[in-house]
């Protein structure tokens, strides 16, 4: 690696920081979705969305 | 196909293969990256910062690649009323973005050693900026609209008239500054890059789009399952008031 | 037919009457042209070559500023329900409302830029070709941001989220109504290749946006 090193690691370094991110607030969303739909009352399954 | 297209077979259906889906994604990228690496040589003109175009042009095709994907769910929002459409245009959006912006960084990171500045108004970089632009504008309507029907067919207009309006974007902003390099892997009569490189591109491009169908199949079941708990609160809480009603009358 | 042109009569009575939105929209117009200069500075010549930009910038924003009231007005008075009831497709009272709109809003900017191009030390060509230039591309500002006021209209604080939907999609506007202003005080493109592009895209979008901004105003209820 030459003197551009630096452009380089920071290139996929930020590449790999935003795609933890998207990925993590997915991992988030549904931990905290399953937890609520945990919670309600087994009601009005089998129909879909 | 409509079979498919039932949300919860869907939940059922993409349970069994998102791993294999990540495992492949996996593999994917670690066999691109270990191109990008050690096989791909560096550039004559521009060295080894040549490497940042293995995460730059995956990106920048992911950007539009999302945009088709909200294209198509648009249409099955407007046309089919599906809710797995909705969904999935709401998925897409932050991803796009996403993607979008690490296009953008990358762009900055790659031009700051080859053109001495972190940003340059060239006709590619100001359209990708736009673009955008225009994801974030459509995560604010998805934010701002609480209702996810009408989120949803407002977010498809809005997608839509992109769809019209991006090209012609395009075209202004090549017009406005013609002095930008052409594009050089889809250029008329086959790619102009050397395949020691080409390999590893195709590869991580490969692998990036693996990674968008893990991550937009992932946050479609979070959509799926978000309008589920919605509708379920609803009839708990109606049917709390039911149960309530009585004593309330009773002390009336 | 006649209920199209009472329309329009009804929207030009309506504008005139509640404050005159064309008067505020060219106050606000002549509010940005005099500030500018406090930012960069009383140097004429620089004013001159940059004179069509600030113009246009200018007119963009000052169009964007009354557009959230298009159909905002008539949601919250039940109007717009009446309207959608009526006989006469959407799409068309859409593109009457922003004639309309366009009659008392953009038309007034257009007339009054050659008044506003002298303090920017603009002259004879620069002058006309910036007005021809808003004449032609300012219709288009206000279809394209028909949609996104179309899209906002329940919202309480939608200003703010139409100017951010809108105003990317009025980069090419933008882009050519400057050069063709530029191209007619002389420089290496005729004046003609982009006033041309200028006329399709208002054109054009008079063709589209209404289809748009009804299937967003029916989508909205």
């Amino acid at each position: 690696m030459s003197d551009h090193a630096g452009y380089i690691f920071a290139a996929f370094a930020v590449t790999a920081v935003v795609v933890a991110v998207m990925l993590g607030r997915i991992l988030l969303d549904h931990r905290s979705l399953t937890r609520a739909l945990a919670k309600l009352p087994p009601r009005g399954e089998g129909d879909g969305a | 196909m409509l079979k498919y297209a039932n949300p919860t077979y869907f939940l059922r259906l993409t349970a069994a293969v998102l791993p294999w889906l990540w495992g492949a994604a996996g593999l994917t990228l670690g066999l691109g990256l270990y191109m990008t690496f050690a096989v791909a040589p560096a550039d004559y003109q521009q060295g080894e910062t040549v490497r940042i175009m293995y995460i730059h042009v995956p990106a920048a095709w992911l950007s539009m690649f999302a945009y088709t994907v909200m294209t198509l769910s648009a249409l099955g929002t407007l046309v089919w009323r599906h809710p797995l459409a909705d969904a999935s245009q709401q998925a897409a959006a932050p991803l796009g973005a996403g993607f979008t912006f690490i296009c953008l960084v990358t762009g900055s990171l790659w031009g700051k050693p080859m053109w001495g500045t972190w940003w340059v108004w060239d006709a590619r970089l100001t359209s990708v900026l736009v673009l955008f632009l225009i994801y974030l504008g459509l995560i604010a309507l998805w934010n701002t609209i609480e209702e996810p029907l009408k989120a949803a067919r407002a977010a498809a207009i809005l997608t839509l008239v992109g769809v019209v309006n991006i090209p012609i974007i395009k075209f202004s902003v090549d017009w406005w500054n013609t002095l930008h390099q052409p594009a050089s892997v889809l250029r008329m009569g086959g790619p102009a890059i050397h395949p020691t490189m080409l390999w590893p591109l195709l590869v991580m491009a490969l692998g990036a789009s693996l990674l968008f169908v893990c991550l937009h199949l992932m946050a479609i079941r979070n959509e799926i399952l978000r309008r589920r708990l919605r509708r379920l609160s609803y009839l708990a809480a109606e049917a709390a008031d039911h149960g309530l009603e009585p004593p309330v009358e009773a002390g009336a | 037919m006649r209920a199209l042109a009472a329309l329009f009569r009804r929207e030009l009575r309506l504008s005139n009457r509640a404050g005159g939105g064309g008067a505020m929209g060219v106050v606000f117009f002549l509010i940005l042209v005099t500030i500018t200069p406090f930012a960069i500075g009383p140097d004429l010549n620089l004013l001159a070559r940059i004179g069509p930009a600030i113009l246009w910038i200018a007119a963009l924003l000052s169009t964007l500023l009354g557009l959230d009231r298009l159909f905002m007005s008539d949601h919250e008075d039940g109007s717009l329900d009446l309207l959608e009831m009526s006989d006469a497709p959407m799409e068309l009272v859409v593109l009457v409302k922003c004639l309309a709109h366009w009659a008392v809003t953009g038309l007034p900017l257009v007339v009054a830029t050659p008044l506003f191009g002298l303090m920017l030390a603009l002259e004879g060509d620069a002058l006309w070709g910036v007005a021809a230039s808003l004449a032609a591309g300012t219709p288009a500002l206000t279809f394209i941001g028909a949609i996104g006021a179309a899209l906002t209209v329940s919202l309480r604080r939608g200003g703010l989220l139409m100017a951010i939907l809108v105003l990317p999609f009025t980069v090419p506007v933008l882009i050519f109504g400057v050069s063709a202003a530029s191209a007619a005080s002389g420089g290496t493109v005729p004046f003609l290749t982009p006033f041309l592009i200028l006329c399709a895209l208002s054109l054009g979008s008079m063709a589209l946006a209404p289809f748009a901004a009804a299937a967003a105003l029916r989508s909205g209820d």
